[in-house]
């Protein structure tokens, strides 16, 4: 029987800034290296990536890892709460000037409430109608921000 | 002292003293719930500091810094759990009164402790801030150059296990911070055809990502335990009369301590506690009974965590240098205020560093006669179940954000970094070099280039200057030590196995 794959995030993470180490190190070369003595604005960039691409390379050399660590995710519960909060936030972005900060707010405060467990309906929907009361508040009443109100404009 | 009296008269302002009030209790809050720490708690503050002046913002985040780290120590002794790094040594005797039924002495003592530590710090930064500003007026970029490589020296923890991963989130930020166009020449570096690049990566949404939202994130999929909390009665407060006797000392010098810690770079607070209990320990004439609820193990670490804080205000007043997280977030609501902190701060606006000296004062004061009466309530606190906390915390982080500059870019730059300083926390990876690197590059690139074009490229010629030459000696026998120090654990546990 095969041996299932792993995913190996430190090989994964070390390969990517291998690559932008690379990439940041050719890059300062294009914008301006200069000399040491007429430094331009690509001599500290490739400082930066000179750092990025050893330290990586050496994070992927056999002895400088420290053994097996534990996934990141323990459960499909938690990749899956993980996930909404990215996806809720992006969401929210692309909705605000349509919709106005008000009605996302409520929104996006009862949705991130019952993916982070809060049961049933009355506690999730008080607490994202006292959230949208107290941005409402501090945003609008207090500090004057101009925020998008979409529908409500 | 005419300064200082006009700082009182200005710090008095409902405003200021509203800010204080606020930083405080926000801090005392933040520092009992474990999870967010003071540096995300300051991130998320930032946006709402805008609307008044540099004096008022900084009031307001070094409140609650401070007030942190005195939260802290209210569930370390009553519940077992350190709010924020800095409590984590309390929990080791102060647990152990609660359970001997003296939590309501050890709190009282910690509160005079923090208050009496806070204000030696004050007066410390007081004395020597502008005496340094001074003493900063005459350094030239190979100086400062040099100053920010001690920083970044010791901020990446050369020679432990997690050194790479320091150097590397140094590396991270300091390619960030040269996104955008070059303060220098205009050079486009980095900006991928992205016209809102050309400003380059704004610090507040990547702090804000980075500690804000990563921690919500990571709390969110926590499973959560609910802690157990002591009440202690309000009678229970009065500490015996050798429990004073023996909390003296030590509190002096924990005061001390985390002064001079709080000069270096690195998370002082944590550091000067640890320090301090070792100390405390060592001078003991019953070192055996540490961990059995000594007072001394209690009162010293948490009298370092609060001075230490005052004492890491001191570079960064004095030469615009953050050496730990929460700083650099101080200098970055400075500067969205257009306050940037340098020897010229005392010269050029004096009103705020005195308004800011005068309002720490009165913030110590305000923390112990907040915390006393209401170290029950304060310990309910720790009880709140994250899923209500969380939603509201992320709802605040999305609307701060946008706030600030109206822009919905800004708030994609803060769920990306959040969810990459998730994946950078889990496997153990700082992001205080990281933040650090970002705020500090640009000053970095600017002193490294002037630098270099005085010493027509010789780099060698800084060490004709003496004080550069000092620091820089400094680092060069830091990573000497470390450097040799790695080896010797690695010859060491190469013999233990070939022993076994």
């Amino acid at each position: 029987m095969k041996p299932r794959m792993k995913f190996d995030f430190e090989f994964f993470l070390n390969g990517f800034l291998i690559l932008l180490g690379g990439y940041i190190l050719s890059a300062s070369v294009r914008i301006g290296f200069g000399s040491l003595k007429e430094p331009e604005a690509g001599f500290f960039p490739f400082v930066a990536g000179s750092i990025i691409l050893v330290t990586s390379v050496i994070g992927l050399l056999p002895r400088s890892r420290e053994g097996e660590a534990p996934p990141l995710f323990q459960s499909h519960r938690e990749l899956m709460t993980f996930l909404s909060v990215p996806l809720l936030s992006g969401l929210w972005i692309i909705a605000l000037p349509v919709l106005g900060y008000a009605v996302m707010t409520f929104v996006a405060a009862f949705l991130y409430s019952k993916t982070m467990g809060l049961e049933g309906w009355w506690r999730p929907l008080l607490l994202s109608l006292g959230i949208g009361l107290f941005i409402y508040a501090l945003f609008d009443l207090w500090l004057y921000i101009d925020l998008p109100r979409g529908l409500l404009d | 002292m005419d300064h200082l009296i006009n700082g009182f008269i200005s710090s008095l302002s409902f405003v200021n003293l509203l800010s204080c009030f606020l930083g405080v209790l926000i801090g005392t809050v933040v520092g009992v719930l474990p999870g967010l720490g003071p540096a995300a708690t300051m991130a998320i503050a930032l946006p709402f500091t805008l609307k008044y002046g540099a004096a008022t913002g900084l009031i307001m985040l070094s409140g609650i810094w401070f007030g942190a780290m005195y939260g802290g120590s209210t569930t370390s002794i009553l519940v077992n759990l350190p709010g924020e790094a800095a409590s984590v040594v309390t929990c080791i005797d102060g647990y152990q009164m609660a359970k001997k039924g003296r939590a309501g002495a050890a709190l009282a003592l910690v509160a005079v402790g923090s208050f009496i530590a806070g204000t030696l710090g004050i007066i410390g930064l007081q004395v020597f801030a502008p005496l340094l500003g001074n003493v900063a007026l005459a350094f030239g970029p190979p100086e400062y150059f040099s100053f920010m490589i001690f920083a970044l020296v010791l901020l990446s923890n050369l020679g432990t296990e997690s050194s790479r991963k320091g150097l590397l989130m140094l590396g991270l930020g300091l390619w960030i911070s040269t996104i955008g166009l070059s303060a220098l020449d205009g050079a486009a570096r980095f900006t991928f055809g992205i016209s809102k690049l050309e400003m380059g990566i704004d610090f507040l949404p990547v702090a804000m990502g980075f500690f804000g939202i990563a921690e919500i994130l990571r709390i969110a999929i926590a499973n959560y335990n609910p802690p157990v909390v002591m009440k202690p009665g309000l009678r229970e407060l009065y500490p015996g009369k050798s429990e004073v006797k023996r909390s003296v000392a030590p509190i002096l010098r924990g005061s001390v301590i985390g002064f001079f810690v709080g000069l270096l770079p690195g998370p002082c607070s944590v550091v000067s506690t640890f320090i301090s209990y070792s100390l405390e320990k060592r001078l003991s004439k019953t070192p055996e009974r540490f961990g059995t609820g000594m007072i001394e193990g209690v009162v010293g670490p948490e009298s370092a965590n609060n001075s230490a804080v005052m004492g890491a205000m001191i570079p960064l007043l004095t030469l615009g240098i953050p050496f730990n997280a929460p700083s650099a977030i101080m200098l970055a609501g400075l500067r969205m205020h257009n306050v940037e902190p340098g020897p010229l701060l005392f010269q050029q606006t004096p009103a705020i560093f005195w308004t800011f000296i005068a309002a720490m004062y009165i913030g110590n004061f305000i923390l112990v006669i907040l915390n006393l009466p209401l170290v029950g309530f304060f310990a309910r606190i720790a009880t709140v179940k994250p899923k209500y906390l969380m939603p509201v915390i992320m709802v605040l982080c999305l609307v701060g954000i946008y706030a600030v500059r109206n822009s919905l870019f800004d708030i994609w730059v803060m769920i990306a970094c959040g969810v990459i300083g998730f994946f950078f926390a889990k496997r153990n990876y700082p992001i205080a070099p990281f933040v650090i690197g970002i705020i500090l590059g640009p000053m970095t690139e600017s002193n490294f280039r002037k630098s270099l074009m005085m010493f027509n490229g010789d780099l060698a010629l800084i060490f004709g200057r003496p004080l550069a030459a000092t620091i820089l000696g400094f680092c060069l026998v830091f990573i000497a030590y470390k450097v040799t120090l790695y080896f010797l654990h690695r010859r060491f546990v190469f013999n233990a196995n070939s022993d076994a």
